[in-house]
């Protein structure tokens, strides 16, 4: 892991925490990891390429360890805010949540200048909307239940979001679509970020 | 030990007793990481080069080559001997950090001395090579020595002949391979090639048979027309019916892997020119995020790197520090992270959404071809199924009908017999076919693995070969890969393109372009080997001096000085001419350093009498070249 690739992860970071803030959300460690796993995973429908080297497939789902150096660093450079938080049941431990601060808004601002990133910026705000929709607490469980993650648990494998054989949702997705282009009714890539959540939400009740 | 084959270093070498073409013994040194051998027809330039690379890795043998025309060994040197006995050849030559020092004489082929590190391993020529082989295996990256024997031969000498590398898939896989040796394992391809080789010869010998035996049986019922002829039993239609499928199913398998196989090519087109955006985009993010930051924190009071900068605020514990402030404000003027000192990319030249919409152009393809290779890779599996099927069901068949023992022979005239031997025949036929495409799909399924996992090194080798021939031909010149004229598998040769026109046969291309463009592939392996293990390595050159025009020479040059210059060493020949190769190869040496890195062949060569006629002549221009 070189400093290049923390660097590509600062928008991820900013732009997860910018779209949680839209509904009062600060994120834990796990669920920033998570919730940037699905950006990954989705970034894909709008052809948007994500980090070279991103998540890989431990025991505890998917992890990439450049996203906590990002946030760590953010924080200490200001642009995001870190609340340590004691754990309820374990008086010994504490527990950090992650938020986005005016200096970061200003950061994310900035960066959406470029198209790519205001199309990142939009992706992370989709992702949002669906899992707000589903609750912030099952966002583990959301990706728990994704279908490229369940293929590859266990593997100690790097996740390759960018490509079609190895981005098992995105394969499922243009399924959809296949059926419904035979009517001339192509989803748009709004519906198939909906589409994927009810699946899991299907899923998971 | 080093997985990446270490390539020898040479340093220096003396050559004993080689009466009577040398008059006295050869001692030569490289000093500046070059050797050019100066001097004229018959004076042994070619035969100086060729003792080197005997000494270092004898014979080019069956070992090395097939066409028996090309083989040389020992007795290559006897002509020029009188006592081949008496006369030695050894080199001194790094592997690695390593020093070793091989003899050998010009009367037997192995080596007679193995020094390593000044220390005398053997000097017994039974042991020795032993003794050098299990050197080369535990310190070298070499599974045998017969592989350092042939990426000596064959990349690291280019000989009298000038067999051109750049246009020999099979040399140029092998040399691929063995210098991928930490992802592929070259010899076991190489074997299964052979192996798949002798299946097909197989097959087609018993196609022969098949023939015969259905002319014999065609020949029987015109002569037995008018008797009584078995008609087939349930089984025999069962047994050719399924032989008709398993025949049937083998085209479409031929077809679909020829499909495959395309769109593979085309695949990792795209893949190769989707990573290098990758990595291009990856730049231009760093940059532009890093400038974004740069002008918040410039900007914003309440950041923590502003309040160092302007408030000289220690960012970690609050308190004032003048001398952090100042260094920070330095760092960040030098575009380094303000803390560490980290320089920091923040000048890409590339717009990032130009970028952003080139690559999503290249995934949208990407993905295409990714769908179509799955599609049809699925498509393969359920006819290797099906395949699958009927040979069980062949197996059944063969397991319960009566066991049966008149293979090929062709001469019975029997009419039941002879249909016997065909159903035989067929059913050798259709096994040989599957093991055929077993094998063939393992080496295909080999070759594609190791091609995958080497793509980014291509990209690499392709980026110094561009260098190199670049700096020979003055236009840009890629390598292109193309589908290779290979038989039985599928393989990528790697061929020059320029002016916008892939050379895909040496006929391509003129003659100096095909020995020029050739020497820079070697170079450029030779360096893609150093970007592998990080060791330098030699390459020895007959230089095809005579297919250049003066306007090249400074070109060619330029190549050498440039291999030089990078750490490689290379020992050429050059004819002693005005306006030769050998004084613009020593341009870049001091004049008092030059003679030291030249072997004038003039003061060791037996002369004939028209050169002893011109020697003024001659000395005039070997003090021109020292110039």
């Amino acid at each position: 892991m070189n400093n290049s690739d923390i660097i590509q992860r600062y928008p991820d970071v900013i732009f997860a925490l910018h779209a949680a803030s839209r509904y009062d959300q600060s994120l834990g460690r796990i669920q920033l990891q998570k919730f940037i796993y699905l950006g990954d995973i989705l970034s894909i429908i709008w052809h948007l390429i994500t980090a070279k080297e991103g998540h890989e497939t431990y025991n505890f789902g998917p992890y990439d360890p450049k996203i906590q150096n990002a946030a760590d660093i953010l924080s200490f450079r200001g642009f995001i805010n870190i609340r340590f938080l004691d754990i309820v049941t374990d008086p010994n431990k504490t527990t950090s949540q992650y938020s986005i601060n005016n200096n970061g808004l200003n950061f994310s601002e900035n960066l959406c200048r470029k198209q790519f990133y205001n199309t990142k910026n939009h992706i992370y705000q989709n992702i949002a909307l669906n899992v707000n929709r589903v609750g912030w607490g099952k966002l583990k469980t959301i990706v728990y239940s994704e279908i490229t993650y369940l293929n590859e648990m266990g593997h100690y494998r790097k996740i390759d979001s960018n490509s079609y054989s190895g981005n098992k949702t995105y394969q499922l997705l243009e399924l959809f679509d296949n059926l419904t282009s035979e009517n001339n009714q192509n989803i748009s890539k709004e519906n198939m970020v909906s589409i994927f959540f009810k699946i899991i939400e299907n899923y998971i009740k | 030990m080093t997985e990446i084959p270490l390539l020898p270093i040479i340093e220096s070498g003396e050559i004993l007793n080689f009466h009577p073409l040398f008059s006295g013994n050869i001692n030569f040194e490289l000093n500046n990481n070059r050797l050019i051998i100066l001097g004229g027809n018959g004076m042994g330039k070619t035969t100086i080069l060729q003792a080197i690379i005997y000494c270092i890795a004898g014979e080019h043998n069956s070992n090395l080559e097939d066409d028996t025309s090309k083989r040389w060994g020992k007795k290559f040197f006897h002509g020029r001997i009188d006592n081949p006995k008496e006369a030695f050849v050894s080199v001194k030559f790094r592997l690695g950090k390593d020093s070793i020092e091989l003899k050998r004489s010009f009367d037997r082929k192995s080596i007679i001395e193995f020094k390593l590190n000044n220390d005398l391993i053997s000097d017994n020529s039974h042991i020795a090579e032993t003794e050098f082989e299990e050197y080369l295996s535990n310190e070298a990256g070499y599974k045998e020595i017969n592989d350092f024997y042939f990426i000596v031969h064959k990349l690291c000498y280019l000989p009298e002949s000038r067999p051109n590398l750049v246009w020999d898939i099979d040399n140029q896989v092998r040399l691929l391979m063995l210098l991928s040796s930490d992802i592929v394992d070259e010899k076991t391809f190489r074997e299964k090639r052979a192996l798949l080789k002798n299946y097909d010869s197989e097959i087609r010998h018993t196609n022969v048979d098949i023939n015969k035996l259905k002319d014999e049986l065609e020949n029987f019922e015109a002569s037995n027309s008018k008797k009584s002829i078995p008609t087939k039993t349930e089984d025999e239609g069962k047994l050719s019916n399924l032989l008709e499928q398993f025949g049937k199913l083998s085209d479409i398998r031929k077809s679909l892997q020829i499909d495959y196989y395309k769109e593979l090519d085309f695949y990792q087109e795209v893949s190769g020119s989707y990573e290098t955006l990758q990595d291009k985009l990856k730049i231009a993010e760093e940059s532009f995020i890093l400038e974004n930051i740069n002008q918040l924190e410039s900007d914003e009071a309440t950041l923590a790197i502003y309040k160092l900068i302007h408030r000289k605020i220690c960012p970690a514990c609050g308190n004032l520090n003048e001398e952090l402030a100042k260094r920070a404000k330095k760092r960040m003027q030098n575009h380094e992270c303000p803390i560490c000192g980290n320089s920091e990319q923040i000048d890409s030249v590339e717009d990032l959404d130009a970028l952003n919409s080139q690559i999503s152009e290249i995934l949208g393809l990407k993905i295409s071809h990714e769908k179509k290779l799955l599609s049809l890779e699925n498509e393969l599996n359920r006819i290797k199924n099906s395949e699958n099927e009927i040979q069980s069901e062949l197996n059944n068949y063969r397991a319960t009908r009566p066991r049966l023992n008149i293979i090929g022979d062709v001469s019975v005239d029997d009419y039941e017999q002879l249909k016997k031997a065909l159903v035989k025949a067929e059913e050798n036929k259709a096994t040989l076919i599957l093991m055929y495409n077993d094998l063939s799909d393992e080496i295909e399924n080999i070759y594609e693995t190791f091609s995958s996992n080497i793509q980014v090194r291509i990209n690499k080798l392709a980026d110094i070969f561009k260098e190199y021939a670049t700096q020979f031909l003055g236009i840009e010149c890629d390598l292109h890969p193309i589908k290779a004229n290979a038989k039985f598998v599928d393989l990528k040769l790697f061929v020059p393109k320029f002016d916008n026109k892939i050379r895909s046969t040496p006929l391509e291309c003129s003659e100096a372009q095909r020995f020029f463009l050739d020497i820079a592939f070697r170079m450029a392996l030779i360096e893609f080997t150093f970007e592998l293990n990080n060791q330098f390595g030699s390459f020895i050159c007959e230089t095809p001096e005579n297919a250049l025009d003066m306007t090249y020479i400074s070109n060619v040059a330029t190549m050498f000085k440039n291999f030089s210059s990078r750490g490689h060493h290379f020992i050429a020949t050059s004819n002693i001419q005005v306006g030769g190769l050998a004084k613009a190869m020593l341009s870049d040496i001091k004049k008092k350093e030059k003679a030291g890195s030249v072997l004038n062949m003039l003061e060791k060569a037996r002369l004939t009498k028209v050169q002893l006629d011109s020697i003024k002549e001659l000395n005039n221009e070997v003090a021109n070249i020292l110039k």
